[in-house]
């Protein structure tokens, strides 16, 4: 009878043990000194039509800093120093891809930490994902005004980027404003970015008298700029405002430039602050300006960073004059922050986000958090190195007419040069 | 009167270069029976061999010299080689056309694959012949007209060639009915590889057009394969003037719906498509 009671009860009680020592290893991972490595997880667009964010965006900033932090023997976690792996998955410019990747990072990959995907869209939809499985996600290239006031239910989410209202705009028509300024032409992309940038743009010019001519959405396959242009030369507004990406703007500048089309302030972005507009453009880009901005100029630090990540972006062409600073600031924030708070565990993580400054690339960095304290994070107007650039000899400087002020603000632009 | 003129003469250009896009298709699909997906891979292609030997200083029209031939030798090589394979394995020729596009769509996921490694995913430009000419009250850009000139001339020529050689009229009875021409004497396998090696070449010498007009990125192809497949259908499978005459239509009303709302430009297209095919589904110039 004992036998057959042992027979039954042992291998019972064994199968109950290992299932409770699983359940409790599983709940523990991640957190405390027991991990091996940390894990960051990423959706982004290794292919798709906004694959070149990879070659000049958050993406290389990121793939630098991990290498270098695993070759100074890892992160300093309660003592233990261990590796970053990056887990990193394709989701070919696919909203519903991006937000299936996300979920299987948190749910399967079990990662510590998210890198965002690419551009606002993305963004807007990978946030409240990351923010359910209660994982920290570094948002990248992107930044939705819509999703500003959810940010306060959202602890987990973190957003890095300046943009449209998040003071770049109004900065903007501050500027156009002080010059004169009566009429602008805004043509955007029929997405979230562009849609938000149209949206801040009319809000802003409505606020100082500045009458919108044209407000024209554009899809992001245009290859046909000669409608826009020609239309906007009929109707002669003083700024031309392209919030588009930069496989838009670039043939945008082509037809402004064949069809001579030459307005006194020309907006030109995202796609202005990269270092391939240059050099595709050369002196014809003169006066134009773009969202970003920071540059060699803006501190001893920034300069010491653009020598250093000049090579590892693949050269000048890919310099990324927006948000290239404001990424590495993020890791640099994100290395102190772990460091401080000795574990893994997200909340303890979370507290150190919330209340700690940390000096970066930016200098004093921290997070202005929403919903009173306990929501997700904006970087303050005060860490930003700039919020407009302008080219002028071949430097994208910073003109937004204050203390971070590389060079003045240039109204009129000057005319193309012939060709 | 200048809105009118904007639309017609700037559909024109545009349709010229489209029309040369999907005349490639058209034999590739219409002729070979082959869906290629990838089409729009060798225009990219094209369009990247011709950045990169001008920013060596050579004029970017000249490399249309060595694109045309080589880019005719690797389509041929591919049919033969993997179009062929798949033509004699497969029982009928709906097999062959369903396996032979799973074969393109590999053939695209490789091409694109080492352009992305090659150059990877940064778009590309350069200026040429950036400049406006004026009809009436209305601008239009100069290497958008030697583009759609250059495309109309080599539409015109293959047009000849089909019209007026042996091989042209091998391949138009193919394009008829393949099974009946394998009957009378021609070979089937060589007039359908040629087909394929045609089409592959328009493509390769539509992305050194494309080149000088637009941006050029490494994910660029699928758009124009797309905008190709709705010039064959609207003028015809097989059909060289029907692909002309489509790839100008689509111009035009891209161009329209372009001064409307850009927004709309693509869905337009479609609309087309899906109308022709409720009224016409064998095309303006099918039979």
């Amino acid at each position: 009878m004992w036998k057959k009671v042992l027979k039954v009860t042992v291998p019972l009680t064994l199968c109950l043990v290992l299932v409770l020592s699983s359940f409790a290893f599983t709940s523990c991972g991640g957190g405390g000194t027991t991990a091996t490595e940390i894990l960051i997880g990423a959706s982004r667009d290794i292919t798709g039509p906004q694959a070149g964010f990879q070659t000049y965006g958050f993406a290389p900033l990121y793939k630098a800093w991990i290498e270098e932090v695993n070759a100074a023997g890892g992160i300093d976690v309660g003592g233990k120093k261990l590796p970053v792996r990056l887990i990193e998955y394709d989701d070919a410019s696919d909203t519903a891809a991006c937000v299936r990747n996300i979920e299987k990072l948190c749910t399967q990959d079990h990662v510590n930490f998210l890198f965002g995907p690419t551009g606002t869209a993305m963004l807007f939809a990978a946030a409240p994902i990351a923010n359910k499985n209660k994982t920290i996600l570094l948002c990248g290239e992107g930044g939705a005004t819509t999703l500003e006031p959810q940010l306060a239910n959202m602890p987990y989410v973190f957003a890095v980027l300046n943009y449209s209202n998040h003071y770049q705009i109004p900065v903007f028509c501050d500027l156009i404003e002080a010059k004169g300024a009566k009429t602008v032409y805004i043509c955007f992309m029929n997405d979230l970015h562009g849609a938000e940038y149209n949206l801040t743009m009319q809000s802003e010019c409505g606020l100082r008298g500045i009458t919108v001519v044209q407000a024209k959405s554009i899809p992001i396959n245009i290859t046909d700029f000669d409608p826009i242009v020609n239309e906007a030369k009929d109707l002669n507004p003083d700024v031309f405002c392209m919030f588009a990406y930069p496989d838009q703007n670039i043939p945008f500048m082509f037809t402004a430039m064949a069809l001579n089309f030459n307005p006194k302030c020309l907006l030109i972005g995202p796609g202005c602050n990269f270092g391939f507009f240059p050099l595709t453009f050369g002196a014809a880009l003169e006066g134009v300006c773009g969202e970003g901005a920071w540059n060699a100029k803006s501190s001893a630090a920034a300069a010491a960073f653009a020598a250093k990540v000049e090579p590892l972006v693949g050269g000048a062409g890919s310099m990324d004059w927006w948000g290239a600073d404001v990424y590495q600031a993020t890791l640099e924030y994100l290395k102190q922050a772990i460091e401080k708070a000795g574990t893994l565990d997200t909340e303890a993580i979370l507290e150190v986000y919330r209340t700690t400054h940390f000096v970066t690339l930016l200098g004093d960095t921290y997070w202005d958090i929403q919903g009173n304290g306990v929501g997700g994070g904006l970087l303050p107007k005060e860490c930003y190195l700039g919020q407009i650039g302008q080219w002028q000899n071949g430097v994208f400087e910073v003109v937004d007419n204050d203390a971070n002020n590389t060079a003045p603000f240039i109204y009129p632009k000057p005319a193309w040069p012939v060709q | 009167m200048a809105l009118f003129l904007n639309i017609f003469i700037g559909g024109l250009l545009i349709g010229g270069i489209y029309s040369l896009v999907s005349m490639g298709l058209s034999l590739q699909y219409g002729v070979a029976r082959v869906f290629n997906i990838a089409h729009g891979e060798f225009m990219m292609f094209g369009a990247f061999v011709t950045y990169w030997l001008q920013s060596l200083g050579v004029n970017p029209l000249i490399p249309t010299i060595v694109i045309a031939p080589l880019f005719f030798v690797v389509g041929f090589i591919l049919y033969r080689t993997v179009f062929t394979g798949i033509r004699v394995r497969s029982p009928n020729p709906g097999v062959f056309e369903s396996n032979g596009m799973l074969a393109a769509f590999g053939l695209y996921f490789i091409v694109q694959n080492i352009a992305v490694l090659i150059w990877g995913s940064t778009p590309y430009a350069f200026a040429y012949l950036n400049t406006s000419f004026g009809i009436g009250p209305s601008d239009f850009r100069v290497n958008r007209l030697v583009a759609a000139a250059f495309a109309v001339g080599i539409g015109l020529i293959f047009y000849l060639f089909l019209t007026s050689t042996r091989s042209g009229k091998a391949i138009r009875a193919a394009a008829q009915d393949s099974a009946t021409a394998g009957l009378m004497g021609v070979d089937i396998n060589f007039v359908l590889a040629l087909c394929f090696g045609f089409g592959a070449a328009m493509a390769g010498i539509a992305g050194t057009l494309i080149c000088i007009c637009y941006p050029i990125s490494t994910t660029m192809g699928l758009q124009y394969t797309v905008i190709a497949t709705v010039i064959i259908t609207l003028g015809g499978l097989g059909s060289i003037p029907g692909s002309f005459i489509g790839g100008l239509i689509i111009g035009i009303v891209y161009t329209a719906v372009n001064y409307w709302q850009p927004g709309l430009a693509v869905a337009a297209c479609y609309v087309i498509f899906i109308i022709l095919l409720l009224v016409r589904p064998k095309g303006i110039m099918g039979r």
